[in-house]
């Protein structure tokens, strides 16, 4: 994203694309085309660009000189040839063996994320990605002078430092752990037999998403309703993690159900505390949201958190189940 | 412009590049001309033409071309240089574990606007990122709001935006003008946080509440910079509810209330079916939504005022789920 209109972008890559080949060795035009999100045709095409360019004169020796290898240890090649699955090999890039400077964005965005992952367990120890900080900023050298700093705050600050450090310890030595896990919204605590299998960091919160051996599947826990973790000595049972993302995991689960809910105008910014799945507008200004609510007792301690602002359409067994727990609430204090 | 003409001027541009940053000291407009293939047989004009087009492209692709008049030299003098130093990334060494979490890093943005930005950091990096075995991790930083890019560019340019901002517990949306300071994501949010022009004062946006679009205006750096004590421990006060607050006295069910007995820094078991669990510098809203989502499980005995807001509270759910 910038102000400014790539007005040839094909220049910008084969600028790119030399050091880049000068440093992976051997790669093929499809790894090449992967990494630059472009088609196999294009990185063929820019090859046969580049392969005709350089210093004015016309000697073999002025041009950009990359070849293509039909192994990697093989050198017998055709330079006028680009298979697709040939190794390229760039033997004199002229002048164009580094790529250009950083822009303010390409540097801000690797740092802000660099730092989100800071802290993070199972991700590298923060003196690594210090490391690494510190090589940005030294090579980013000028721009980074005037680029803004974007703040970014994760979790909610009720992770545990010692949970943490067991989650990082069974992900990278793959040992099981055993944790105590709090659900607030069935307001009791847990005892299960996790595999940490990913960590995820997704709005702002930390997710740990494991192969419970007590429910015997697939769990997403939150970092910060982990009230306690021991590393076992017992390795994990083999198993790969599944590839869906966690998104995905939420949102297809077809045996969520749906409820919905009218919000008063006031009330709107409730519905950004849920995943809503269809949202119209009432005539009074308020909203009438469908969500999907993994457990009905969510949703009634949403509700009764609400002050009013909220209330269910359907199912009618929720909100007849918060009216009883508010006046059950109230007669305490009569 | 067609097919073979966007390629030649490809190729010409690229030798162009190649040659400047091949001659250190610099190469006058006559050398280039007669140098290269490209420029040559044609009249004065064209040439004079092609080559400003030529010189403009390349600086809009951020390419530091520069011209230096050689001292005492005329303008013929004048030499085109591109200095190494200013052009090109400096040499950096990365190891295996290093380019990981370069990779994890860049994904973060993979919902965003800023994705292609972060792909071309790596690349420049020489980082092959489904080259690299990756840790089991993963981040987003969200920042899929509509507005995002342009909150961006205005914290970046310092340049003042307008939009139609809905307050939390705002039934209409109201025009703002704002002189963007910087952008912090808490929970998952990204907010905006600037001086408000007509209310004269420091305020945060969560982009999510702006109604519609977010306007620029004004030119690059017409804004003022962000004051040095806005540091981020006075972002993050702004965009987070409040950690400060009241000392609470409540009582919760045998058993029950865990989230609340974390909190405590005092927990007396009853002799009834109540503990009772003392909570310290806790924010009165957020407290007050907390005691209430536990219905019939909790008593806030004090203080009085978070008494009444949960007895307040409680009854207008009621009212509306009769």
């Amino acid at each position: 994203m910038t102000t400014r209109k790539p007005t040839n972008s094909q220049l910008s890559r084969l600028l790119l694309l030399v050091p880049w080949l000068a440093q992976n060795p051997g790669v093929t035009a499809k790894q090449a085309a992967v990494e630059f999100d472009v088609t196999i045709q294009q990185i063929e095409r820019d090859l046969n660009t580049l392969i005709v360019c350089g210093l004015p004169g016309g000697y073999p020796s002025d041009l950009i000189d990359i070849q293509f290898w039909a192994t990697n240890e093989d050198d017998d090649f055709s330079s006028s040839l680009v298979p697709a699955d040939g190794h390229i090999h760039v033997l004199e890039p002229q002048s164009l063996n580094r790529p250009m400077a950083f822009t303010q964005d390409e540097v801000i965005t690797l740092l802000v994320g660099l730092n989100a992952l800071k802290d993070l367990p199972g991700a590298a120890d923060s003196d690594l990605i210090d490391g690494v900080i510190a090589k940005l900023q030294d090579c980013a050298g000028s721009v980074l002078a005037q680029a803004p700093a974007l703040t970014v705050n994760a979790g909610d600050g009720q992770e545990d430092p010692a949970v943490k450090v067991a989650i990082d310890q069974a992900v990278n030595q793959r040992k099981q752990l055993k944790i105590s896990y709090l659900v607030p919204a069935r307001d009791e605590v847990t005892t299960r037999v996790i595999e940490p299998l990913r960590v995820v960091l997704v709005d702002g919160l930390t997710y740990i998403h494991a192969w419970c051996l007590s429910s015997e599947g697939e769990r997403t826990f939150r970092l910060s309703r982990i009230l306690d973790a021991e590393l076992l000595d017992t390795p994990f049972t083999s198993r790969e993690p599944s590839t869906d993302s966690f998104d995905e995991v939420l949102l297809n689960d077809p045996t969520i159900p749906e409820v919905v809910l009218d919000v008063t105008a006031a009330g709107r910014w409730l519905s950004e505390y849920a995943t809503v799945t269809d949202a119209m507008d009432l005539p009074d200004g308020g909203l009438r949201i469908t969500i999907k609510v993994a457990d009905p007792r969510w949703v009634e301690r949403m509700l009764l958190q609400a002050g009013g602002q909220a209330k269910v359409v359907e199912p009618s067994f929720i909100g007849a189940s918060v009216l009883t727990q508010a006046q059950q609430a109230l007669a305490l204090y009569a | 412009m067609a097919p073979n003409a966007t390629q030649e001027k490809t190729e010409r541009l690229l030798n162009l590049v190649v040659y400047l940053l091949g001659h250190k000291q610099g190469v006058t407009r006559a050398t280039i001309r007669a140098s290269m293939k490209e420029y040559q047989g044609k009249s004065d004009e064209a040439f004079e033409r092609g080559f400003e087009r030529d010189k403009t492209d390349l600086r809009d692709l951020g390419i530091p071309l520069i011209m230096v008049l050689s001292p005492g030299g005329h303008g013929d003098e004048a030499k085109y240089r591109i200095d190494r130093s200013d052009y090109q990334l400096p040499e950096i060494s990365l190891n295996t574990p290093e380019r990981a979490v370069l990779v994890i890093a860049a994904r973060a943005w993979e919902q965003a606007s800023l994705q292609s930005t972060a792909a071309e950091a790596l690349r420049k990096l020489g980082v092959a990122s489904e080259l690299v075995d990756l840790p089991p991790v993963s981040t987003s930083l969200g920042a899929s709001e509509e507005c995002f890019p342009t909150a961006y560019i205005a914290v970046r340019d310092r340049r003042t935006v307008e939009f139609a901002y809905l307050k939390v517990a705002a039934a209409h949306a109201e025009a703002r003008r704002v002189q963007p300071y910087t952008l912090a994501s808490h929970r998952g949010s990204w907010y905006l946080i600037g001086h408000d022009l007509d209310r004269d004062a420091i305020r945060s946006f969560r982009l999510s509440r702006v109604a519609g679009s977010m306007n620029l205006t004004g030119e690059p750096g017409s804004a003022p910079p962000a004051p040095a004590d806005l540091t981020r421990a006075a972002v993050l006060e702004m965009i987070t509810p409040d950690s400060t607050g009241v000392d609470a006295v409540i009582r919760l069910r045998k058993g029950q209330g865990h989230a609340l007995r974390r909190q405590a820094t005092d927990v007396r078991i009853g002799a009834d079916e109540w503990d009772t669990v003392e909570i310290h510098g806790v924010d009165l809203t957020r407290l007050t939504a907390q005691v209430c989502a536990l219905g019939p499980v909790a008593i806030a005995d004090s203080p009085a005022e978070l008494r009444a807001a949960v007895i307040e509270s409680l009854t207008k759910v009621a009212q509306v789920h009769q």
